[in-house]
């Protein structure tokens, strides 16, 4: 009933058209986005599915390759929304990160962030290299050097894992203990490594296929010092926010709201001032930032409980808001088109991180019971990889769009699938409560 | 990114505001004169510091930047209009609240009447607006005078003994129950044509208006229906006030009108469990939103010329004219004469609804337009002058009792 | 209290296994004694009385804005008292009801107050 009368309300719209007031329609747009993905997720959450898929399935239907509701241009009205759920899901990951239960497993960690990383990465280029033109088309023209750019810039991709997606599956099976914890710890330190990762490969790659050859340390260099400045201002942020909750603990969630906002310009800002009075192209990750002031927060002072429950009371709506308008971004067209490639490379990824994890846990001598299954954990895949691709069309025109139409496929599937090996994992293990 | 930097400033001041306006101060000292205190007790400051970030001065709110604040002024006016209608849980009044509703709105009705039909010729004349135009801004300026703002009845009222407390109860039940003459007219404003390129008739958005809120109330009510925690709660409240506040918008709708429709339904449908926490989250939006209201009111204000604080004059006495002569009307037999003569002057404290109504008209009506310049001054300045005084009237209609001892 | 009630009362153990917590939500101050009495009638003992605030006057605290009507709403219930006793025997409340109206305090009525039973478990400490 509540579908049918949501429905003919946007038929309303769509019948009358007045010249509408400035904000009406992305306003209405999200609204809808929040009942319809809180319904969606419920009817998943029905069959045993994560309720994330859900979400993603409603912005599917939403978005502009199904009903169009989501159109690109409403999409673009939306992005500023969706850069405030990016901030504050950060947030709300740093406040998971719990420095006395992490300690304890730091080795563990430590040798999964390796395995994986290396083994995901050598394997899936390796994959690509061999097979060249047979799997992607785009290659057909390029040369040894070129393709060997090509595989290991889809290797650093492959690597990419969703703190959003895990944090948002932990959350919804209320899961706590070690293993949950270990794979907060692990998918928040992929996203530093490959950031760096991807840097250095790029910089190889651009090297190698310019015509003087020469490497551009220069922009790996901005790089570190972009993740350095990001932690530095997060820490910063954090210790103001644990100043303020500890003297005023009243209103957190609007001061979230805020720091999310602030984090926002911080990075922006910073960009375009440095672009312009020294030409540089800086970029501060406000993930980067976010995750490091909620981590200071939950870990320094006293305000670490208000603060994290506070960000649990809200975090479901913007889990929500997040995850349709990432279904609404999936590209299916792209996946019609490349899905021999894409699947491909999902098998490659998911095989490898498989194999990689529980190669990593045995060199850790880890002997709990989840030591098979955090491979299924790692699957998840999201907004950050969909920004490495971008930044391949950016650097390299000739080919850059082509390779993004792949790997944004391939990244649609793991967005789809990581979620449900995620909560199968957690359920296995059993520090789902929630299920 | 100057959008992005405005919304983290209006949110910080909103914060602020929340957290330090609206003090429960120790009112030893009320007795008189408070004034500029007065001023800092109800949050009205916040105007001027939304007037000094506005066009005329900062320019950080500027008419772009506020274009991109809409959706944030469409969901506070959502906000509102859910947590009033919410409110009107009709079932749990008692005796008490029965019967004031019939004289609260009666004199609300009256205050209405009395600024709306000389103010459709005071327009006319002062700013040569249309018969349709001057229809818009008389109506807006009666439902914004009609309603009388809480707080300062809620912040000297408590300190009142004897006969006052009674009275002061009165005053308040009165302050609460008027704001419908408020949201019902402003909601009437926006079914008229010319709010809609001269398409449609009354009848029409009007139907629309109400069946608008309806729906989205029973959306909330089938939602609901199921056990939900209270984080999902919060994920429909949120979808609701952001969806029914954006259909209104697109329709030029007033969605302090339709959401309050909205929160009527849901009052009265919903569970009482589900009912409480939903009135609970609301309650705590309360102080944020109208700061955020009293910000972007400010820096929307155009002051345009010294002919229109003349109407702003004219306004604050209609106004209290309205108040006498609509509380002796409304309370005969209910009070003594004595009392009814001048309780009038309790009811003149300003803001709240009033600001929320205002800030509606500016969402739906391009600021810049004679119409919304001339109302947005009358009102604010009727406001600002209003809280300067109301508190020390407030007190002196309840007899000036003895204070609470300042702890 | 559940020892000196099934000693009292001459109950048999097994009503141990059947006790109640009884809770009565007084909306209205001076009903108070009259719920006492109707108490102290049926033989109820270990009653305790809580003062306690109704959520709403929490919230008039706070200077209302828009909210006023609630916080008018829930004024009748500005203080609220709160009537706590383990209760033996399920029979009792029809009784007590009776004798509550009988005493103005008519638990059907919203205003006045509520009525609520709570199954609960009074273990006996190890080694009795």
């Amino acid at each position: 009933m509540a579908l049918a009368m949501l429905a003919a309300l946007f038929a309303v719209t769509t019948w009358i058209d007045t010249g509408p007031a400035p904000g009406a329609t992305p306003t209405f747009i999200a609204g809808l986005v929040l009942l319809l993905g809180h319904i969606a997720g419920h009817a998943i959450a029905a069959i045993g599915l994560p309720r994330i898929s859900g979400y993603l399935a409603a912005g599917l239907l939403l978005g502009p390759d199904l009903l169009g509701v989501i159109s690109t241009p409403v999409a673009g009205q939306l992005h500023f929304l969706n850069e405030l759920a990016v901030a504050f899901i950060a947030l709300a990951a740093g406040a998971e990160l719990h420095v006395a239960q992490l300690r304890a497993r730091l080795g563990l960690i430590g040798w999964l962030v390796v395995s994986t990383t290396l083994v995901t990465c050598l394997s899936v280029g390796l994959i690509v290299f061999v097979a060249g033109p047979a799997l992607l088309p785009f290659a057909a023209g390029l040369t040894t050097v070129q393709m060997a750019a090509v595989a290991a810039l889809i290797g650093v991709v492959a690597v990419a894992r969703s703190p959003s997606s895990a944090l948002a599956v932990i959350r919804e099976c209320d899961a706590h203990g070690p293993f949950s914890e270990t794979v907060l710890g692990v998918t928040v330190a992929i996203d530093v490594v490959t950031i760096v990762l991807f840097a250095i490969a790029l910089s190889t790659c651009q090297a190698l296929l310019s015509p003087n050859g020469a490497l551009d340390l220069g922009f790996a260099l901005m790089v570190l010092v972009e993740i350095a400045a990001g932690i530095v201002s997060g820490a910063a942020i954090g210790m103001i926010l644990s100043f303020y909750i500890r003297r005023w603990p009243d209103n957190i969630a609007l001061l979230l709201l805020g720091t999310a906002l602030v984090v926002t310009e911080i990075a922006h800002g910073t960009a375009r001032y440095v672009q312009d009075t020294h030409e540089l192209p800086l970029h501060l990750e406000p993930l980067l930032i976010c995750v490091a002031a909620g981590f200071v927060v939950r870990n320094v002072g006293s305000s670490g409980a208000a603060f994290s429950e506070a960000v649990e009371r809200v975090s479901l709506p913007v889990f929500v808001l997040f995850f349709t308008l990432a279904g609404a971004s999936l590209d299916l067209q792209a996946l019609r088109r490349t899905w021999v490639a894409a699947l491909t490379l999902v098998a490659a990824r998911s095989s490898s991180i498989l194999a990689a994890s529980w190669a990593g846990a045995a060199i850790a001598g880890d002997q709990s019971s989840g030591r098979r299954l955090f491979g299924f954990t790692f699957l998840t895949q999201a907004g950050i990889s969909v920004g490495l691709a971008l930044e391949v069309v950016r650097r390299f025109p000739e080919w850059g769009e082509e390779f993004a139409t792949i790997v944004v496929a391939a990244i649609s599937v793991n967005q789809v699938v990581g979620p449900v090996a995620m909560k199968y994992a957690l359920q296995r293990v059993g520090e789902a409560k929630r299920t | 990114m100057k959008l992005v930097l405005a919304a983290a400033l209006v949110t910080a001041l909103a914060l602020a505001g929340s957290r330090f306006s609206f003090l429960h101060l120790p009112l030893a000292g009320v007795r008189g004169s408070l004034w500029v205190r007065n001023i800092l007790l109800t949050g009205t400051e916040f105007i001027f510091i939304g007037l000094l970030l506005g066009s005329p001065f900062l320019g950080i709110l500027d008419d772009m930047t506020l274009v991109g604040l809409a959706p944030i002024l469409g969901m506070g006016l959502s906000w509102i209009g859910l947590l009033f209608g919410i409110q009107w849980q009709v079932r749990r009044w008692d005796g008490v609240v029965r019967s004031g509703l019939l004289p609260a709105l009666v004199q609300a009705g009256v205050v209405a009447v009395i600024i709306t039909v000389p103010f459709y010729f005071l327009l006319r004349w002062s700013l040569d607006l249309s018969h349709a135009w001057c229809l818009v801004g008389a109506l807006t300026l009666g439902a914004a005078g009609s309603d009388t703002a809480q707080s300062a009845l809620a912040l000297v009222g408590r300190s009142a003994r004897g006969e006052g407390r009674a009275l002061a109860r009165l005053l308040r039940l009165v302050a609460d129950l008027d704001g419908l003459v408020a949201v019902v007219v402003f909601g009437a404003v926006c079914w008229l044509p010319v709010l809609h390129g001269d398409t449609g008739s009354v009848g029409l958005w009007a139907a629309l208006s109400v069946g608008l809120g309806v729906v989205m109330g029973l959306v909330v009510v089938a939602l609901t229906s199921y056990q939900l925690a209270e984080e999902e709660l919060l994920l429909v409240l949120l979808g609701t006030v952001f969806s029914g506040g954006g259909l209104a918008l697109y329709l030029s709708l007033s969605p302090l009108f339709v959401n309050a429709v909205t929160g009527a339904v849901v009052a009265n449908l919903s569970q009482e469990r589900v009912l409480r926490s939903l009135q609970s989250l609301l309650v705590r939006g309360d102080r944020s939103v109208y700061v955020l209201f009293l910000l972007l009111a400010g820096a929307q204000w155009h002051p345009s010329g010294w002919s229109v604080l003349l109407l702003a004059g004219a306004y604050l006495m209609l106004r209290t004219t309205g108040k006498l002569a609509g509380n002796w009307l409304a309370f005969r037999g209910v009070v003594a004469p004595a009392v009814r003569g001048h309780m009038g002057l309790g009811l003149l404290s300003h803001g709240g609804l009033a600001i929320a109504v205002v800030v509606n008209l500016q969402q739906i009506h391009d600021g810049g337009s004679p119409v919304v310049d001339a109302v947005t001054t009358i009102v604010l300045v009727g406001v600002i002058v209003s809280e300067l005084f109301s508190p020390a009237l407030v007190w002196r209609v309840l007899g000036g009792a003895r204070p609470m001892p300042s702890s | 209290m559940a020892r000196a009630a099934g000693t009292t009362v001459g109950l048999l153990p097994l009503c141990l296994e059947n006790m109640h917590i009884l809770l009565i939500f007084v909306y209205m101050d001076d009903l108070v004694d009259g719920v006492l009495e109707a108490l102290v009638e049926l033989e109820v003992t270990g009653v305790t009385v809580v003062e306690g605030a109704a959520m709403e006057r929490i919230l008039a605290d706070d200077v209302p804005i828009f909210s006023g009507l609630l916080q008018t709403i829930g004024g009748s219930h500005d203080k609220v008292r709160l009537v706590l006793a383990p209760l033996a025997q399920r029979s009792l409340v029809e009784p007590l009801f009776r004798l509550l109206a009988e005493n103005g305090a008519d638990m059907a009525d919203p205003a006045v107050g509520r009525l609520c039973l709570l199954p609960a478990e009074f273990p006996e400490p190890p080694g009795s």
